[in-house]
């Protein structure tokens, strides 16, 4: 009795002894990071800056994993349940084999393919229009003159206005039945929107001074006899490995998820859809997916949180995400557990934000003929 | 009330299908005329139903020949989508589609098939949903309708798409009795109308009144046909005058 409150004594004070304090993140951070994405930064900024770098990386590979594995495992479902033997079985092969495989290992098989591309002085440029090496592959891309953050920004309020135009349109021909036309030509709200969207779009594109400009990427050799490599797009050998991995391991996951929410639908849904002359196509993506959707978004939230989370073994092949990132301070400062704590709540705020967001499209499915 | 049947409209010649081992049809034959409205009636598992899913090819045929308005029914999607858009079928469990309103499940078709604006889809769903007598219900999504209402719309839906002929696969026998009712009147006015119907139904009084002929199936086979009286008065074959002894 004695001796547990004795412990109890000693493990209380040792928990307030703890140096919990992240003053540390002020000071210099004083290593490089290779990907550097939406933000400027060098070894003499702050540890901060280098954790927002990290947190910027993590967030760019999960974004785009997330959309990628979401379009593969909705075409692999719907793959494994096609009556073609040869689709069926390769989409049943995929998941089989990519499914019960470790995803620390496919990371790596994928960082290898990449860095087994071909050496740089040898690369694979299609007619000088993209280089793909081992260094990575690098595609046409844009390049900005100065002004193409405003113009972006700019074109995202106009995209919002001429789909609300679209609506506003579709809703009132709906209710009345009337719409514009030209020259007896029947202007529907959606085309209306496009035009709209497309006019502002080239207008301004001069307006802001030709905010953009297609940049090509090109391989050079120095006077050193050192291949240089510049502009495009470009897609690192780690980036392009750990987006694979987590696309192509989530996708096995969300080819069964929609395969069985599929299933569960019953069979008079697609009879009803062939039987009023919709065709395979139509009657899948306006009968079958929209009913099947409300038992997908619940375990689908899952498979997003699960690649969120999972992005952390990025660091197995240098990828600086968050996690690689809060690892090298942590070495350097030596306060190893408050950047833990970090590091843990940082992932819970952004899953958390991937919840709330797949829960308000969760409500709008689910509220739909109910 | 008599009304003038006119030329073939589907012929089935020696139509075989099968689900694995199992025969379900063992060799059908049998021609339907415009105009008609034809009652199929059997015990259960005689293939009735089978029958009349291989018209629209639901159930796609092992052998023989099914001719729907002179285009022959096979593999080729676009002879299929022809004689699916000429062909309308209502089922026993209704099928409408949950995530639609009344409107959009009968607009569907009409805009994403024949390529109906969006102003004359909703025209032909409002006056068809006039016609089945539920204009009011067009913006409630079907699990607010009763079953009545929604076997309703289910009909109206197959309208829609202004089909030549009409399959009902048992449409009441998921109803309640007081709800049958409205859904027989509904098929009552279409048959008079001088819609091309074939009907699987259970319900004598119906069939009695609106069938211009009768096939009866059993396992597999059409053993009898003919006209009501002839049906009613005197069945020559024995299974028929079981059957109807069990029914009536």
């Amino acid at each position: 009795m004695i001796f547990t409150v004795l412990f109890a004594i000693y493990f209380l004070s040792v928990a307030f002894q703890l140096e919990l304090s992240l003053s540390h993140f002020k000071s210099r951070a004083g290593f490089g990071l290779s990907h550097l994405f939406l933000i400027d930064y060098t070894s003499n900024d702050s540890r901060w800056v280098a954790y927002y770098a990290g947190v910027i990386n993590t967030i760019r590979v999960c974004l785009v994993a997330i959309l990628l594995t979401t379009v593969l495992g909705t075409v692999m479902g719907v793959a494994r349940l096609s009556k073609n033997f040869l689709t069926s079985r390769i989409a049943w092969a995929y998941v089989e084999v990519l499914r019960n495989t470790p995803l620390l290992i496919q990371i790596i098989f994928w960082q290898i393919v990449f860095l087994q591309l071909p050496h740089i002085s040898e690369a694979i440029t299609f007619g000088n229009t993209s280089a793909i090496s081992n260094r990575g592959i690098s595609l046409p891309g844009v390049s900005d003159n100065g002004s193409a953050q405003m113009w972006f920004i700019f074109l995202g309020i106009m995209a919002a206005g001429s789909l609300f135009l679209s609506y506003f349109l579709n809703k009132r021909e709906d209710k009345s039945g009337e719409y514009l036309s030209i020259a007896g030509y029947k202007l529907s709200g959606n085309i209306v929107g496009i035009i709209f969207f497309a006019l502002i779009a080239v207008v301004t594109y001069f307006a802001f001074g030709k905010p953009v400009s297609l940049d090509i990427p090109s391989i050079s050799q120095n006077t050193k006899g050192t291949w240089m490599q510049s502009g495009g797009f470009e897609l690192s050998p780690e980036f392009a490995a750990i987006l694979f991995a987590l696309v192509i391991y989530t996708g096995t996951f969300i080819t069964e998820i929609v395969r069985g929410s599929i299933q569960s639908l019953s069979k008079g849904q697609t009879e009803a859809a062939q039987a009023i002359g919709l065709s395979r196509y139509q009657s899948m993506t306006l009968v079958v997916l929209p009913q099947a959707l409300r038992s997908i978004i619940p375990p689908l939230t899952n498979q997003f949180l699960n690649l969120t989370k999972n992005s952390s073994l990025a660091v197995v092949i240098a990828y600086p995400d968050l996690f690689m990132v809060s690892r090298t301070i942590m070495n350097n400062s030596g306060h190893a557990l408050p950047v833990f704590f970090l590091i843990l709540f940082t992932y819970l705020f952004l899953s958390l934000c991937i919840s709330l967001v797949m829960n308000l499209i969760n409500r709008r499915v689910t509220r739909i003929g109910t | 009330m008599k009304k003038k049947i006119g030329k073939e409209i589907i012929s089935a010649e020696n139509v075989v299908k099968k689900f694995g081992e199992f025969e379900a049809l063992k060799g059908i034959t049998a021609k339907i005329f415009e105009k008609e409205v034809v009652v199929v009636l059997g015990p259960s598992g005689s293939g009735k139903s089978t029958f009349i899913r291989t018209i629209n090819r639901l159930e796609p045929h092992n052998s023989g020949k099914i001719v729907v308005d002179g285009v022959e029914i096979n593999d080729d999607v676009k002879n299929l989508q022809k004689v699916r858009s000429n062909v309308g079928m209502v089922f026993q469990q209704f099928n409408l589609f949950p995530h639609l309103s009344v409107l959009r499940n009968i607009t569907l078709a009409p805009q994403k098939v024949k390529g109906l604006s969006r102003v004359e889809a909703n025209d032909v769903a409002m006056s068809l949903l006039e016609r089945v007598g539920i204009p009011e219900q067009a913006e409630k999504f079907p699990s607010q309708l009763s079953g009545g209402q929604q076997q309703r719309v289910a009909i109206a839906r197959a309208l829609a798409m202004q089909p030549k002929i009409m399959l009902f696969d048992e449409p009441t026998s998921a109803l309640d009795t007081e709800m049958i009712k409205e859904v027989l009147e509904v098929m009552t006015e279409l048959a008079e109308s001088g819609m091309t119907m074939i009907c699987v139904t259970h319900e004598m009084g119906f069939a009695r009144s609106v069938a211009d002929r009768f096939l009866f199936f059993d396992e597999g086979l059409i053993v009898e046909e003919g006209t009501p009286e002839h049906f009613f008065k005197n069945p020559k074959e024995e299974r028929t005058k079981l059957f109807l002894s069990q029914i009536l």
